[in-house]
């Protein structure tokens, strides 16, 4: 049962529109960045490519290098790094509105009283929902990534004459993808579980940015207890990125960035979010269990 | 014994708080019986409907299906039963086909079924439209297929002709008839006392949470039909039947006589005979309606002089 009813969720929730909206509003967020940095790139190239004419002959340009091209962002394999960092900033409310917004519409349509009354255990039906955004979770990171790598290798195409696919750490990048994923779970159960208690779209989506504002305000004001809220614990997996590149490059910002508190390590990363979904999820069965489901 | 009983509730109580939805409430329904639950609107049915399903936990009591206990924690007999409960909970950017068709493959069902289903309550032609553009009949409908569609030992129908035309009404009783000659259970809930009336073999009436009466629905109606008599002089009338073979009562209601034990036309040839001419003789039989109001009245009387 728990399959098909896995199969059941999956089917109901990729012929929802709101589901592809979420997906094409952060590819268009991607888009717009690596887009941007693009043509930006492109006005500075343009610029510096008026030179003044030397009896008659035009000064050589000099081949620009990995740290001239001052948009690193849209060419491969920073484009990546920056790409899966954005989606980490920006996924968990895309998550949120997926699984919280569908959740509790089904409640309005009365879809649970409909399944249970038909004999679907109450933790079958819970688990399958739970295991169906799974599929949505990794889709909010893997589809507008794929679209903006796309976008990105045409990017580095003509920036830098040359798409080295050998630049990228292809299995690192898969399992950043993944991790990136993982650090999304603890919003797949906080949304289920306000879901749950709220049954409207109103507690998940509020509750959930409202969780995210909180965390955030922690982090910003160096509050030690903040390393280990899903948000922080989501930047030391994406610790994972700078693996991506094949090869080191000499950077960046992340050095100077003058940071409120320190990130703990991948592992303990990972670990932290697998206890924080563990929690809300386990919390979210407690009182669905114990949920009246009258008319 | 047990082994003929479909549903069982015993000491159903439930609360919102501070307000006692259920009181007590025993029902017992046997294998392959058409039960029907009365009351009206606010009497505790869906209440208890809710808590037979597994949706809710009963502040106390027990639910039994087919011999097996039910709540929200153990539900698993319920995919032997299939219900109408409430507004259908259909996914309405699917099809009604998709819907059913999901249905199914929790519960096992057949391709072939669904389209028999379907046929059935005469949605075939709408199959591929979305629920969403369905009217409040054509849903309901799609909801009784979903109730069929994976062969229920037993049916719970929680006022199910809501948004059904006169037609598919009479095709509805039809249908639960059929059901239950082939063995299934079905519990039929409703404040149409008539609709009731016609298709079920038991009944319990319910008001305030409490069950007034329940058993046979003959048994309700008070048995023997009665013939009421118009005729002047009323007393004289009501004097000389009391006197004549046969009759069982004589009771003068408004304008007519109530006459039970003889029929309509023993009763004109001994009025004629002591030359009283009746200006119409009524073959009456009461329904539930009369019945529950009679119940009612009596259960608000003790409720006063408490």
């Amino acid at each position: 049962m728990f399959w098909n009813l896995w199969l059941t969720e999956e089917l109901k929730l990729y012929r929802r529109p709101l589901v592809w909206i979420c997906f094409l509003l952060l590819t268009g967020i991607l888009f717009s960045d690596v887009l941007g940095q693009y043509l930006a790139a492109d006005h500075t190239q343009s610029g510096s490519s008026t030179s003044i004419m030397i009896d008659g002959q035009a000064p050589e340009r000099p081949a620009p290098s990995a740290s001239q091209h001052t948009p690193q962002r849209s060419t491969w394999p920073t484009a990546f790094v920056h790409s899966l960092e954005l989606l980490r900033q920006y996924s968990w409310l895309i998550v949120i509105v997926i699984v919280g917004g569908t959740t509790a519409q089904e409640y309005l349509w009365r879809v649970p009283h409909f399944l249970l009354s038909r004999g679907v255990p109450r933790l079958t039906y819970l688990g399958s929902r739970f295991a169906a955004f799974l599929l949505p979770v990794l889709g909010t990171v893997l589809l507008p990534l794929l679209s903006s790598a796309f976008l990105s290798a045409f990017c580095t195409q003509a920036l830098l004459g040359v798409l080295d696919i050998h630049s990228v750490n292809f299995t690192q990048l898969v399992v950043s993808v993944l991790a990136t994923g993982y650090s999304l779970l603890p919003y797949t159960s906080l949304a289920l579980l306000l879901a749950i208690v709220g049954r409207s779209f109103i507690l998940p989506i509020g509750g959930g940015i409202a969780f995210v504002v909180i965390e955030n305000l922690a982090y910003e004001s160096g509050i030690s207890l903040a390393r280990y809220l899903p948000y922080t614990l989501g930047a030391g997996v994406a610790r994972l990125y700078e693996r991506i590149p094949a090869t080191a490059l000499p950077d960046s910002s992340a050095a100077q960035r003058v940071v409120p508190l320190e990130v703990l390590g991948i592992g303990p990363s990972l670990f932290g979010v697998l206890i924080w979904s563990g929690l809300l999820l386990g919390l979210a069965v407690i009182i669905f269990l114990k949920k009246d489901l009258p008319e | 014994m047990k082994q003929d009983v479909a549903i069982r509730v015993d000491d159903l109580t439930h609360y919102y708080n501070p307000v006692r939805a259920l009181d007590a409430v025993s029902i017992q329904v046997d294998k392959g019986q058409v039960f029907g639950f009365l009351g009206p609107n606010g009497a505790g049915k869906s209440t208890a409907i809710s808590i037979m399903l597994g949706l809710q936990y009963p502040t106390s009591g027990r639910v039994e299906i087919l011999g097996e206990r039910v709540s929200p924690l153990h539900n698993q007999v319920l995919c032997r039963v299939g219900s109408m409960f409430g507004s259908p909970g259909f996914i309405p950017h699917l099809s009604g086909k998709e819907n059913l068709q999901i249905l199914a493959r929790i519960s096992g069902a057949t391709e072939s079924h669904v389209r028999s289903v379907l046929e059935q309550v005469g949605l075939l032609g709408a199959a591929k439209k979305k629920v969403a553009s369905y009217s409040l009949g054509m849903k309901q409908r799609l909801a009784l297929a979903a109730a069929l569609v994976h062969h229920p030992d037993v049916l719970i129908l929680d006022e199910p002709t809501n948004g059904f035309d006169p037609v598919y009404i009479r095709e509805f009783r039809e249908l639960v008839r059929s059901l239950a000659k082939s063995g299934v259970t079905v519990f039929l809930s409703s404040h149409l006392l008539y609709e009731v009336e016609q298709v079920c073999d038991r009944v319990a009436l319910l008001h305030h949470g409490q069950v007034l009466a329940q058993g046979a629905v003959s048994q309700l109606l008070g048995g023997q039909p009665v013939t009421r008599v118009r005729v002047c002089p009323m007393d004289a009338a009501a004097e000389t039947l009391r006197n004549c073979p046969g009759v069982q009562h004589v009771q003068v209601g408004g304008d007519y006589l109530e006459v039970g034990g003889i029929p309509g036309q023993d009763i004109v040839a001994c009025l004629a005979h002591n030359g009283i001419f009746p200006s119409e003789v009524v073959r009456h039989r009461n329904h539930l309606e009369e019945t529950f109001m009679a119940l009612v009245q009596d259960s608000q009387a003790k409720d006063t002089s408490l």
